[in-house]
């Protein structure tokens, strides 16, 4: 088991060493971060110290390996319902609509946003931005290519979310997924297509210290699980961003589990979502 | 009979009075007047007797008078009696008395002699009657004949005078001559005198009447004059100063002289006024709230006195009521109004519970008009070791007792926690210094100590102290509230506990959020290596049967024992039954055994983990021939990077040896190979930390194979995809730019089928080796050992097709 001082000495370092300062990180996701890293690479702490002082890519490569970059097409599909049914057909009364990712991992999210644009064709007045912390995610999400067999959920997830309607069962639509995706099974790919993913913006940046890469004003920021991997003095930061970053009475979206608990004089708590107050 | 009541005494008595004169009068009038009827009746009756006895006189005068005058005549002169009657009739024709008094003279036969009226003389009056029908002479001289004289009543002519006056006649008998005198008297003569008469004496009556009643008035008004100045005057007074009084006014000046009966009741009156002013000044103290005002009522009997008395006296029990009452009102308002700004206290700092305590205690002193005060919470974290916490105070050094702990039952904070009852003390003696307050060493008047609870949980205690007594309303109230402090507090308590939990349980739900996302990249971590893992062990799977099929396999353990061997392994040593060969040593049948030296050092060199090759090892086989292999030895290693068994892959190069050239050439090569072998081995470590270690020998197999053979890859139509076409090179093709070959059509036509079976066959997923006729690129036929792998998908289908072929 790590020690919190070693967790410390290791955040020293990265800091000494690197442009990145993981200091207000959650300590707990941190320590097991590590521990994988450590267990994955077979080396104790010390050597790991040593090498992200010797080792630039071994660095970068850490800093990848403690992020995590799970997400999925119409990640939960109850929010996707709320952002369809009810935060969109606000934001479609705009002339611009502006969108920003912010933990965009492999461009999951940011693609089901897109589609969900187009299918309410929204898309050509929509300026949808990503931005993550992990060059390699963000290459990955530029290309849009996924595996295909890995991911079968997806056909589900968009299936429930383009073709159904759960405050109205009789409504069905039959938009077929290669509407949007090359699926070549042979090779166990599904490729987002050209006419979407020329919509996506994507930026490496760290939320942290540059929340507003692309210094705009947004209708809609989603940014989920990205405060559970961070301690509450940063959690507080980063909403006091969005909060600057948002339009008035626009839409903030986070992960099922996380909340606003310290600036919710900010922002108005809607189920599953939250409107700048 | 209203008007009457209307009047006053005076009007009413002079208006009695008035008329009980007048009815007097009038009374006395009327008896007096048919008094005078009789009386005149009389008068008449005796006027006509007198008038009768006046013509009795008169004709009886007459009558002698007749006699002498008939005597003399007759005496004298010789004449006749006719003569002398004659002359004596004659005589009384003329004969009258008084105003129309005359007497005639009549005979028996009715006829009149003598009359002053002549024209009567002579005239029979027999037949003749008066007015009444009454005959008027018979009746006279009926009488005058028979009974000598007597009264007749008649009517008849006055002298001059046409109308019948009743008249009374007196007659008398002078037998001599036989005539009848007479005379008579006119009764209206009478009856004027009557009148006259009664007309005197009904004036007398009137005159005397008249007389009495105006002196009477007078008498009267003078009396009215004299009861009206001593009487009427002063009763109106004393009316008009009832009047007064009756309007409540009774500041009245009277004064009367006089001790008679009037006085008396002015006497009275002025005692009733003074009495009254008494009253009065008496019921105005009372009502100006002097209820200590004395009076003294004028008897026993003095209703308004002593009812003045009773309501001074109920007004004053009244009032000390009302005092009492308004004092217990003042006391309950101090409560209410106390219980409203607590009330607000509480709820407006429900939050932070010491800004609240603070709150309360100062507020507290202040209302309490206390001087010191002090707040303990319950602190019941450690359940050993329950404690009282000073939480806030008031007019204390507030750091000297912030942290002031008290324990349960000690001193007198920590007793009224565990009794749950209020204590108050009060002469608290000056040196009396040891009393354990809470509060250190002051030494106030009195001292509260009442426990915060709710039912019969303390929550708290809260002492009081004061320079004052503390009255018991103060008291009841500290308890009460008591009540809501502790309530609150335990709210309080219980949210900030609750807040607390609630930023856990949020925090929590991150971490496990966090945790979650943090598994799921792990899980899809493992499930794509699993999933390569898979795919390599069914590559794996197919390389090993091409390997077994191609070249020696066999396994030794760490002491060089042989633990496995393959069937080329079994069909080169010529050993018909595995079971006896295994567990025979390396260096029964290598040959580089023989050098000591070497063999340790080829043996050290594989238990350091170095993969070994021996391009030329002589082999001893069992048959007494020899052969020669070109071998790798690799370790295996478990998880923990120990040693565990030994591989060696062999290709027996016997054949090559034979040439010289073969030889040198292929010892170049093998160099060169054992470069990339060692590289790849290196590499196969590295995949051995991830997979398991069957997996990993495989990979060290792959690796090996391609090592020792070309590897041709086909997909399920016979297209070619592997990159590395050097095979084609050894039968003259040169296809680095050709692609979608159908490796079918490089079969020579005699073989064509049974490579069709061949591939029929692999779809279940088996190798097979066989010789197979290829065309080479001058269409000639080329006998080529190849040994074909079936590769499944997931699915089990067909995938693709390896073709291994000796280098």
């Amino acid at each position: 088991m790590l020690e919190k001082t070693d967790i410390n000495l290791f955040l020293d370092t990265l800091k000494n060493v690197s442009k990145y300062d993981l200091s207000d990180y959650s300590e707990k996701s941190l320590t097991r971060r590590i521990e994988k890293i450590l267990v994955d690479n077979n080396i104790n702490l010390k050597a790991l110290i040593f090498k992200i002082k010797s080792n630039k890519d071994f660095l970068e490569q850490v800093i990848k390996d403690i992020t995590v970059n799970t997400t999925d097409l119409f990640r939960d599909i109850e929010v996707w319902h709320k952002i369809r049914y009810k935060i969109l057909p606000e934001l479609a009364k705009l002339n611009t609509i502006n969108i920003y990712h912010a933990g965009a991992s492999t461009g999951q999210e940011v693609y089901s946003m897109l589609i969900l644009l187009n299918e309410l064709n929204l898309l050509e007045k929509s300026n949808v931005y990503a931005v993550d912390i992990n060059s390699d995610v963000i290459e990955r999400a530029k290309k849009g290519t996924y595996r295909f067999r890995f991911n079968l959920n997806y056909l589900d997830n968009f299936d429930d979310i383009i073709n159904k309607n759960p405050y109205n069962f009789e409504e069905n639509r039959e938009i077929p997924i290669d509407k949007y995706f090359d699926i070549d099974r042979k090779n166990d790919t599904l490729k987002v297509k050209d006419f979407i993913k020329k919509h996506a913006n994507f930026a490496v940046t760290d939320l942290v210290k540059s929340p507003n890469k692309f210094y705009k004003k947004y209708d809609l920021i989603l940014c989920r699980n990205v405060l559970i991997y961070f301690n509450q003095n940063l959690q507080t930061k980063i909403i006091n961003d969005f909060y600057n970053m948002l339009f008035d009475k626009s839409y903030l979206v986070l992960g099922l589990h996380e909340s606003i608990l310290h600036n919710n004089d900010k922002f108005i708590k809607k189920q599953l979502f939250y409107i700048k107050n | 009979m209203k008007k009457l009541n209307k009047l006053s005494i005076l009007q009413s008595t002079i208006i009695y009075f008035l008329l009980s004169i007048v009815l007097s009068g009038i009374l006395y009038f009327i008896y007096n007047y048919n008094k005078i009827d009789k009386e005149v009746e009389t008068k008449r009756t005796e006027l006509i007797t007198i008038k009768k006895q006046e013509l009795k006189d008169i004709i009886s005068l007459t009558v002698q008078h007749i006699n002498n005058e008939a005597k003399r005549l007759s005496k004298a002169d010789l004449l006749t009696v006719d003569d002398i009657k004659t002359k004596i009739l004659y005589q009384m024709q003329n004969l009258h008395y008084g105003n129309s008094g005359y007497i005639f003279i009549c005979n028996y036969n009715n006829v009149i002699l003598s009359h002053p009226d002549k024209k009567l003389v002579n005239k029979d009056f027999s037949n003749i009657k008066d007015i009444n029908g009454n005959l008027i002479i018979p009746p006279l001289v009926n009488n005058a004949t028979t009974k000598g004289e007597g009264y007749n009543t008649y009517y008849w002519n006055k002298n001059g005078d046409n109308t019948a006056y009743e008249k009374i006649t007196y007659a008398k008998n002078f037998p001599k001559w036989k005539w009848v005198v007479a005379s008579g008297v006119y009764i209206d003569e009478i009856n004027s005198k009557v009148i006259a008469y009664k007309t005197k004496i009904t004036n007398d009556l009137i005159k005397s009447v008249l007389t009495i009643g105006i002196i009477v008035i007078l008498l009267f008004i003078f009396s009215i004059w004299y009861s009206k100045l001593n009487i009427f005057n002063p009763l109106k007074k004393v009316s008009i100063i009832l009047d007064k009084m009756s309007l409540g006014i009774i500041n009245h000046d009277i004064e009367f002289k006089k001790e008679n009966e009037i006085g008396l009741i002015f006497k009275s009156l002025k005692k009733l006024i003074l009495n009254l002013k008494k009253v009065t000044f008496v019921a105005t103290e009372i009502g100006k709230g002097n209820l200590q005002v004395e009076y003294e009522p004028a008897g026993k009997d003095d209703e308004l006195g002593n009812a003045l008395i009773n309501m001074r006296n109920s007004l004053a029990e009244a009032q000390k009521i009302e005092n009492q009452r308004k004092k217990e009102e003042a006391e309950r308002n101090w409560a209410t109004q106390g219980f409203a700004t607590f009330g607000d206290i509480l709820r407006q700092n429900s939050n932070d519970i010491n800004a609240l305590s603070d709150k309360i205690i100062t507020e507290l002193v202040h209302y309490l008009d206390a001087n010191q005060g002090g707040l303990f919470i319950l602190n019941d974290e450690d359940k050993e070791n329950i404690s009282l916490d000073l939480l806030s105070a008031y007019a204390f050094e507030r750091k000297k007792f912030l942290e002031k702990s008290i324990a349960l039952g000690e001193g007198l904070v920590g007793t009224c926690a565990i009794e749950k009852q209020s204590i108050y003390m009060t002469d608290v003696p000056n040196d009396y210094i040891n009393i354990t307050s809470g509060l250190g060493t002051a030494n106030p008047r009195s001292i509260l100590i009442v426990p915060l609870k709710i039912e019969d949980d303390v929550y708290g205690v809260v002492e009081i102290a004061s320079f004052n007594e503390l009255p018991k309303y103060k008291i009841d109230f500290v308890e009460k509230i008591g009540e809501s402090i502790a309530s609150t507090l335990s709210t309080v308590k219980i949210n900030q506990r609750t807040a607390v939990l609630l930023e856990q349980s949020q925090q929590q739900a991150e971490e496990l959020a966090a945790q979650e996302e943090e598994m799921r990249q792990n899980l899809e971590e493992m499930q794509a290596t699993q999933e390569e893992a898979a795919r390599r062990e069914s590559e794996m799977s197919s390389l090993v049967e091409a390997l077994n099929s191609s070249s020696l396999v066999s396994e030794f353990d760490l002491q060089g024992n042989i633990i496995s061997i393959n069937d080329n392994f079994m069909k080169l040593f010529g050993i018909k039954n595995k079971d006896t060969f295994i567990g025979q040593n390396h260096k029964n049948f290598y040959d580089m055994a023989n050098d000591i030296e070497k063999y340790a050092e080829f043996w050290s060199r594989i238990k350091s983990g170095e993969i070994v090759s021996n391009p030329r090892s002589k082999i001893n086989l069992p048959n007494g021939k020899n052969i020669w292999l070109n071998e790798v030895y690799g370790p295996i290693k478990d998880n923990d990077d120990n040693i565990i068994k030994i591989f060696n892959i062999s290709v027996d190069i016997t054949s090559q040896i034979q040439t010289e050239k073969e030889i040198l050439e292929q010892t170049e090569k093998l160099k060169e190979q054992e470069e990339e072998m060692n590289q790849t081995i290196e590499e196969m470590m590295a995949i051995q930390e991830e997979t398991n270690t069957i997996q990993k020998e495989i990979l060290s197999y792959n690796n090996i194979i391609d090592f020792l053979s070309y590897k041709l890859e086909l997909n399920s139509n016979n297209i070619l995809i592997s990159n590395d076409l050097s095979f084609f090179e050894t039968i003259g093709y040169d296809f680095s730019k050709i692609t979608n070959l159908d490796f079918e059509s490089l079969i020579a036509e005699s073989d064509k089928e049974k490579y069709k079976n061949i591939i029929n066959e692999l779809s279940s997923g088996i190798s097979i080796s066989e010789k197979i006729k290829l065309l080479n690129n001058k269409s000639e036929e080329v006998d080529i050992q190849l040994n074909f792998s079936g590769i499944l998908d997931n699915d089990g289908e067909l995938e693709k097709i390896w073709i291994f072929i000796k280098k």
